[in-house]
């Protein structure tokens, strides 16, 4: 008699070892500890409390750990541990204005009050391997004073004074959390930014690239980008307090677009908005120029069938969790649905076979 | 008789600027109007408006329903959407506006007659081979998708996509407008064999005078997105009274 | 999924996991919300009801609906079937159970007339279910027009005013085509008369067995946030035409363990020349045939 073969237990468990002991790498290695992740692959750190939406630096470097550097993983590993924590409130909104920055870049006006800050950045490095890292223990000192303490304006403030861009309007609305609430489309704008903010960076990368490639292209600059730490404040009800909970590291992007006008207003810079946890400019900088392709009806622009464009595709794809899940789901048998269509072709197949013979 | 379609003051504006604006027709059954003007005098947002489309801002359109007055723009939408998928038919001119184009020609033609529920495939293959017939279009191209089709062919078949449930009321927006001059006078004898045949009441835009001279029985002039004549078509085009019309005749006229 | 939950660092300073989990791992709040979306979708059989689906610890398309409407579902009592593709011991099934069993302490089984709730990818068991029980399906992609418009601004649309016709279209190709329906799964039904509804991968086979049901049938999408149901002794008709009607067809075998002729059959490969023979997909139905014999 044939005793089928399939899945099974003990395979599961024993791959989950396997795993495990793969993960740990060679024993003679001093292991990798959580601080070690959390204080020098900072921007992983930040990618995964970014796109995994959950600020906490421990969790998110264990997170890297266990999933062995796959940061996709690791975001995962942090939205699922994320879905079981209670909700207490919500803060009051950030007040990106009273950043402490440690980067703040305009690339509209070279003057700007509270100047340009450049703080640590690949920018201006030159892309070569640094075999001194290799060895332990080298690294130089930052030679200024690090944060200022002062506020900073917005770049974007001067010109919005002037009427020169358009101005945002608050919808006096308290703002759906997507991660509580269905989404439905079409979707409010801050329903599109909380997506676009956990959003995939490689996905919204490469959309925003094709808007300036000239698929739905929207002549952007970077008005300013910020990077710093930001206040969160907590009302508590019952005591009708305000408290400090914490200090979070945000990066922040206001693009400068291409202007439109109309005989009823007159011409106009429009913008687009980014803004995530950590230092994570380039998601950042994708974030405000997918967000302004998408306000096309807002501002009465044409629609150009473009995907940047397209809201219910780009939210819809933007998640990489779920587009992970989806696409890594074929791995799991699907013996059944096989079955299915293969008696099916047969089944066409005789018909034309007897057909053929027929004729 | 009662009018099929009665169109009262209509305006469509978009912004501040006018679409079309204080429109009238009256549509009898069996009976072709026709409406004419150059490009940008509002003819396409009035067929637009008038056909379910476009959501004019003001004015009635009364549409007769065996003898039910419906206020085709106070209905629900369901009903709306219902009306147009059985009483209304909308010709466009680009037919790949009006076709599936990953569906061949019988499933195109068939799709019409499924959605009011028929489901023998039997009858309706019959039903798509009759109408393949009457547009001339050879039975054998039936399983054929449209990108295979000429121009004149992809017309011919929105047509049948179209007249196959028998609406009331059929709109065509320029449908000969992207043919060439021979496939446009087929087309054309076509819809007058149609017209007559199936007693079709139809709104027809052109910018064509001749196409509107040898199908319509009324025809409505527009200009800026009013209509400044309107009449038997006839009697307007040989005795044009506006001063546009006069241009518009003698223009067809000299060439 | 062992790993998310045992995995403890005490270097980290984070708690171990199992303790920290409520029961059948989501929170009240959260169940009672997936509650409400599946008293609502059993109002209105083949609707699909957005709801506000969670990150799950497994991944998006291994059955996070059906495992979130699952464990909204469980008490203290239920006892659990998890099948995949039929059988109890493919990898999805273990998996979820384990999940549930970590998690509920509930008490799980094979025999699919002991279960309260069987939680299913892909098929419905051979054997008849009864009123006392809910039957979960895991749906990947929920909207039964989605390949035919993407949109789900359009689809809820043509739900909303039973514009269907574009389905019947598909079908009309597919018969000009190759003579036959050309679904084998996931084959479209329509509801009570009303909705147009995706029954999940399941093959066609199965469809019968959704039709009047005594059971409770729920289906939950996870990444696509739906939710819907068919309540007990609904009418569930497979679309098809007069002169083309559905035909649940299986393979003309029978399985070569139990030698069933009327179960849905697994093709198995057994031996370096392709020769093949059949089994029973449903396991526990071929088990207990033998059993009996």
């Amino acid at each position: 008699m044939y005793v089928s073969v399939k899945g099974g237990e003990k395979a599961i468990n024993n791959a989950h070892s396997w795993l495990s002991e793969i993960r740990r790498g060679d024993v003679n290695i001093a292991e990798l500890n959580i601080k070690q992740i959390s204080e020098q692959l900072t921007l992983s750190v930040d990618r995964v409390m970014s796109e995994g939406s959950l600020y906490d630096k421990d969790l998110s470097a264990l997170a890297i750990k266990q999933s062995r550097g796959d940061l996709i993983e690791a975001i995962f590993l942090m939205r699922a541990y994320r879905t079981t924590l209670p909700r207490i409130g919500s803060s009051k909104p950030i007040e990106t204005s009273k950043m402490l920055c440690l980067r703040r870049i305009s690339a509209t006006f070279k003057d700007i009050p509270g100047k340009q800050k450049l703080g640590p950045t690949f920018d201006y490095t030159h892309r070569l391997l640094d075999f001194k890292l290799l060895a332990d223990g080298e690294y130089e000192k930052a030679k200024i004073e690090k944060y200022d303490d002062k506020e900073i304006p917005h770049v974007l403030s001067f010109l919005n004074k002037e009427g020169l861009i358009q101005k945002e309007i608050p919808s006096g609305k308290t703002s759906k959390d997507i991660t509580r609430n269905p989404i439905n489309f079409p979707l409010t704008r801050s329903e599109r930014l909380q997506s676009l903010s956990r959003g995939d960076e490689g996905f919204l990368l490469g959309l925003a690239y094709s808007t300036q490639r000239g698929y739905a292209r929207n002549h952007a600059f970077v008005g300013e980008l910020r990077t710093g730490y930001v206040e969160v404040q907590f009302e508590i009800p019952e005591l009708g307090i305000e408290i400090n909970i914490a200090d979070v590291m945000f990066t922040e992007c206001e693009s400068v677009n291409q202007f439109k006008g109309s005989k009823k207003i007159p011409a106009q810079f429009t913008r687009g908005y980014g803004l995530v946890f950590g230092q994570l400019e380039r998601k950042a900088i994708s974030m405000a120029l997918v967000d302004r392709s998408m306000r096309w009806k807002e501002f009465g622009e044409e629609y150009l069938g473009v995907a940047a464009q397209d809201e219910e595709f780009v939210i819809s794809h933007c998640d990489n969790i779920q587009a992970t899940g989806f696409l890594e789901h074929i791995k799991l048998p699907h013996y059944v649905d096989f079955q299915a269509e293969l008696d099916l072709v047969r089944k066409i197949r005789e018909e034309y076979n007897k057909n053929e013979q027929r004729t | 008789m009662e009018p099929i379609l009665s169109v009262q003051n209509l305006n469509k504006y978009y912004g501040d600027q006018v679409g079309c604006k204080n429109m009238n027709m009256t549509l009898y059954p069996g009976e072709v109007v026709g409406v004419v003007g150059e490009s940008g005098s509002g003819k396409t947002t009035f067929i637009n408006s008038i056909s379910g489309n476009l959501n004019p801002d003001r004015g009635k359109i009364l549409i007769n329903k065996d003898n039910e007055i419906i206020n085709f723009l106070e209905i629900s939408e369901s009903l709306k959407r219902l009306l147009i998928r059985t009483e209304l038919a909308f010709v466009h001119q680009n037919p790949r506006d009006g076709l599936r184009l990953d569906v061949s020609a019988g499933g195109n033609i068939s799709e019409r007659l499924m959605s009011i529920g028929q489901r023998n495939y039997g009858k309706i293959r019959q039903t798509i081979f009759k109408w393949l017939d009457k547009v001339e279009i050879d039975k054998s191209r039936v399983d054929d998708f449209p990108r295979t089709f000429s121009g004149g062919m992809l017309q011919r078949l929105q047509i049948a996509k179209n007249l196959v449930t028998s609406p009331k009321i059929i709109f065509m927006d320029e449908p000969t407008g992207g043919l060439d001059v021979s496939v446009q006078a087929k087309i054309l004898d076509l819809l007058r064999k149609l017209v007559r045949e199936l007693n079709l009441s139809v709104v027809i835009v052109s910018h064509d005078l001749a196409v509107i001279r040898l199908l319509a029985d009324k025809i409505i002039v527009m200009k800026n997105g009013e209509a400044v004549e309107s009449g038997l078509c006839d009697q307007v085009l040989d005795d044009p009274q506006h001063s546009y019309t006069q241009l518009l005749v003698s223009s067809v006229l000299q060439v | 999924m062992n790993n998310v939950l045992k995995f403890k660092n005490k270097k980290a300073n984070v708690v171990a996991q199992d303790e920290i989990y409520n029961f059948a791992y989501l929170d009240e709040n959260t169940k009672r919300m997936i509650r409400r979306a599946l008293i609502k979708a059993l109002c209105i059989p083949g609707y699909q009801v957005p709801f506000s689906s969670r990150e799950m610890p497994m991944p998006y398309g291994w059955g996070t609906g059906g495992v979130q409407v699952t464990s909204s579902c469980l008490t203290t009592d239920d006892v659990l079937k998890v099948i995949d593709q039929g059988a109890d011991d493919t990898t999805n099934a273990v998996s979820i159970r384990n999940f549930f069993k970590k998690t509920a302490n509930i008490e799980t089984t094979e025999t699919t007339g002991d279960a309260s709730i069987i939680q299913t990818r892909h098929r419905i068991p051979e054997n008849q279910l009864n009123e006392k029980q809910i039957l979960v399906y895991q749906v990947p992609i929920p909207e039964p027009l989605a390949f035919l418009e993407p949109r789900y601004q359009e689809t809820k649309k043509m739900h909303a005013l039973s514009e269907y016709g574009i389905m019947h279209v598909k079908l009309y190709e597919d018969i000009t085509k190759n003579g036959h329906i050309e679904t084998a799964y996931a084959y479209p039904v329509k509801t009570n008369d009303r909705y147009i509804m995706d029954p999940s991968p399941i093959p066609k086979f199965d469809n019968p067995k959704m039709n009047n049901n005594p059971a409770i049938q729920l289906f939950g999408a996870g990444r696509e946030q739906r939710i819907y149901a068919i309540p007990p002794y609904t009418e569930v008709t497979s679309l098809d035409f007069e002169d083309y009607p559905f035909d649940p067809s299986k393979a003309p075998h029978k399985c070569s363990i139990c030698g069933s002729n009327d179960s849905f059959l697994d093709e198995i490969i057994t031996d370096d020349d392709g020769n093949r023979s059949f089994i029973c997909s449903d396991t526990n139905y071929c088990n207990q045939r033998m059993k009996d014999k």
